[in-house]
């Protein structure tokens, strides 16, 4: 019996696009937008089977708005506090540790 | 049914060319000379598999080439998939200018923050028996 592999395995792609212009007040605003993708799939096919398998992820993040007017363009930042501090907390969480550990060998030294 | 199968996949090659840019911008809403328009940030994510046995006497038709009116066999398939988005930011805009406002989501920071007191409370105490709890036997 033969059987024949068909795979696709793409990396993580990662690449800024430019949304459609939402036109307000006179002023043009360009989303900018992160766009992250993965996916993989796989089939077999054989005389006496035949069978497939996929995933894929879609990840989009907004990372700025490109602000066009009669005075020229301006990039305007959209930050996501939330996970800014998330990640704040996560490094507070393994430093305070460590620190922690350092402290209890310095006080067995003395 | 190899067909199909190389139909289902292709589809998921496309991924890229369907993700819609504009889909973390919401629809602009005007009220009192100002437009603001809300921002999110997305994710989703979906997966398949799918199945087919031929019987004996298929498998020989395709063997042979010759086309069947119905496919013999088990199939059998399946697939799920999920969405999140999660707002971020609003951006504001007014005659004098735009600006972009975050969005925090109080509730999420409360709940890590009070995770990561409990990991302090934990560490400290973990600290304090070992450089005083030695010292007191």
């Amino acid at each position: 019996m033969s059987e024949r592999a068909i795979q696709g395995r793409h990396p993580v792609v990662s690449e800024v696009v430019e949304g459609e212009p939402i036109r307000v007040e006179g002023r043009e605003l360009v989303p900018l937008v992160r766009m992250t993708t993965r996916m993989q799939r796989r089939a077999l096919v054989g005389t006496k089977r035949v069978t497939g398998q996929g995933w894929g992820a879609v990840r989009l993040r907004p990372i700025a708005v490109l602000e066009r007017s009669e005075e020229g363009e301006r990039r305007i930042p959209i930050r996501d506090k939330t996970a800014q501090a998330l990640s704040g907390f996560l490094l507070a969480a393994f430093i305070i540790p460590l620190l922690l550990a350092v402290a209890v060998r310095l006080a067995r030294k003395d | 049914m190899d067909k199909e199968m190389d139909a289902l996949l292709n589809g998921l090659a496309d991924l890229r060319a369907k993700a819609n840019a504009n889909a973390v911008f919401g629809n602009p809403v005007t009220a009192e000379g100002r437009t603001v328009i809300p921002v999110a940030k997305l994710a989703y994510g979906f997966g398949m598999g799918i199945g087919h046995e031929m019987m004996a006497e298929e498998a020989e038709a395709e063997k042979a080439e010759e086309p069947q009116e119905e496919e013999a066999g088990d199939s059998a398939g399946g697939g799920g998939g999920g969405m999140m988005a999660q707002p971020i930011a609003v951006v504001e805009v007014t005659p004098e200018g735009t600006r972009v406002q975050a969005v925090i989501d109080e509730q999420r920071l409360a709940l890590a923050g009070g995770a990561l007191g409990a990991w302090v409370a934990f560490w400290l105490a973990w600290t304090l028996v070992k450089i005083f709890g030695r010292e007191a036997r």
